[in-house]
């Protein structure tokens, strides 16, 4: 019998020959050594490349549930041309001057989703609900800093009649519910800790364990993982739980190695984070993107990885993080 | 004829998602392309399920990736122990640049040749494989051959730690 090739030596080990043909091979590997040793290497490969495979697990829980990319960058569009009428509305009628030439041109190249402008003048005194569009209104991300103006609004109601910037303002192109139940859910949170639980920390821990999609909705957008790590659980905790984050925001926590690794993120309002962004700039400080050591910034998320690893594998894994 | 999609979702598909994980490295692309899998079954139901789920699977993998950049994962790993580490966590990480240097030796394979393994380690027999990757039966053993001697030796040259069994 001539010596096999390759890929009858695998058919072998892969349990695709059998009888006599089976028989046959076996014979010549008992009397041939060169073939014997091929045979030998060829399963020290194939259970090698098995382990290898078998390393490779898919991570727990669902997927993280990201919008497709196209819808995304169309309702960041919408948002940003509705802010940019919106802007020119309320400078326009803040002025109570006529329409400055560049107006009209402003207003007729927005597009027809985003009618904040159009629908300005005619409904100055109509309640605000009636001129969001269905798509900004799920809007994750909105261009104007939802979290400030809820603040200014709970502290500073407007008239009943609402005056034309108060109108503008309601009339933003992005309420997201989204937002809201961070909100609701960073005032729950964000509560300060009562003495008894300051004194025994150890006992009353801030973070509560929640599932993937609930991680999701309080970081208002994709969460962060770090890549080539599986995750034991996520946690969700009070942005005053963690060093450096805004006590404001909740923190969704994406916890490793049985809590021995931990990595932090927050999705600060787009103004907070700019605001953040011109302090740090001005300090000359944060050369890691964030205001405080540690803390980066990827898109719209600050994150952090804590863990009892030499800091260098903390930056390594914090590079790592997607 | 199978049609029944609940029971095709039941049967196959931790087994698609898995093998869309292992060859993109996405769970979030796995989970989709597993789903346009599935609606793209319901849409013609498929004589042979298995092969033909993981064909359509793997051409929606190969035509995304040629109209996308491919996410770089070229990472250097800090290998240094730290006296302040703890185990648990050392380990962690360790396991993790295993998994890592796993799928940078899956990304130097052939496509054909890590399809291949990836089948393969779905338990598909060479019929199987065959069929999905529309290849002659005769090169499923010699196209394994080769896949599984690669992928150990561009594990091993990336300095990829011994796996334990």
């Amino acid at each position: 019998m001539s010596h096999p090739d390759d890929g009858t030596i695998q058919m072998l080990l892969d349990g695709e020959l059998a009888g006599a043909e089976r028989a046959r091979l076996e014979a010549h590997f008992a009397g041939c050594e060169p073939c014997a040793a091929r045979l030998a290497e060829a399963r020290a490969f194939l259970e090698e490349a098995d382990r290898l495979v078998e390393l490779v697990v898919v991570p727990p829980g669902p997927a993280r549930r990201r919008r497709p990319v196209r819808r995304q960058a169309l309702v960041r569009t919408l948002a940003w041309a509705a802010s940019v009428v919106l802007a020119v509305a309320v400078g326009y009628y803040g002025r109570g001057e006529p329409a400055p030439g560049a107006l009209p041109t402003v207003a007729a190249t927005a597009p027809s989703e985003a009618p904040a402008a159009g629908g300005a003048p005619a409904t100055a005194g109509q309640p605000a609900v009636d001129a969001p569009t269905p798509l900004a209104r799920t809007n994750p991300a909105p261009a104007a800093p939802v979290q400030d103006e809820a603040k200014a609004a709970a502290q500073n109601p407007p008239p009943a009649g609402a005056n034309r910037q108060g109108v503008a303002v309601g009339q933003a192109p992005a309420k997201p519910e989204l937002r809201d139940d961070r909100l609701r859910e960073a005032a729950k949170m964000a509560a300060p800790p009562s003495a008894a639980a300051l004194t025994d920390a150890a006992a009353v821990t801030p973070w509560r364990v929640v599932s993937m999609e609930e991680g999701v909705r309080l970081l208002g957008g994709q969460i962060r993982l770090i890549d080539g790590l599986t995750p034991d659980r996520v946690e969700a905790g009070p942005g005053t739980a963690v060093a450096g984050a805004d006590g404001s925001l909740p923190v969704v926590r994406i916890v490793y190695g049985a809590g021995s690794i931990a990595l932090d993120q927050q999705r600060p309002p787009v103004a907070a984070a700019e605001r953040r962004a011109e302090a740090s700039s001005a300090l000359g400080a944060a050369a890691s993107g964030g205001m405080v050591p540690g803390w980066s910034s990827q898109g719209a998320i600050r994150f952090v990885v804590t863990g009892s690893v030499s800091p260098e594998s903390l930056q390594t894994l914090a590079g790592r993080v997607r | 004829m199978t049609t029944d999609l609940a029971a095709l979702f039941r049967e196959h598909h931790a087994s698609l998602v898995r093998v869309l994980y292992r060859r993109t490295g996405d769970h979030d692309r796995a989970e989709d392309i597993a789903q346009e899998t599935f609606a793209r079954a319901v849409e013609a139901p498929p004589r042979n399920p298995r092969p033909w789920l993981f064909a359509v699977a793997l051409n929606l993998v190969r035509e995304e990736g040629r109209k996308s950049v491919r996410r770089g994962r070229r990472l250097e790993l800090y290998r240094a122990e730290s006296p302040q580490s703890s185990p648990g966590a050392d380990q962690v990480f360790e396991r993790s640049e295993q998994v890592l240097a796993v799928q940078d030796a899956l990304a130097t394979l052939a496509e054909r040749d890590r399809e291949a393994l990836l089948l393969k380690a779905e338990g598909f027999n060479y019929d199987e494989i065959a069929e999905t990757l529309g290849l002659a039966k005769g090169a499923v053993g010699t196209t394994l051959s080769r896949a599984r001697r690669r992928l150990v030796e561009a594990y091993r040259t990336q300095g990829g730690k011994d796996v334990a069994s």
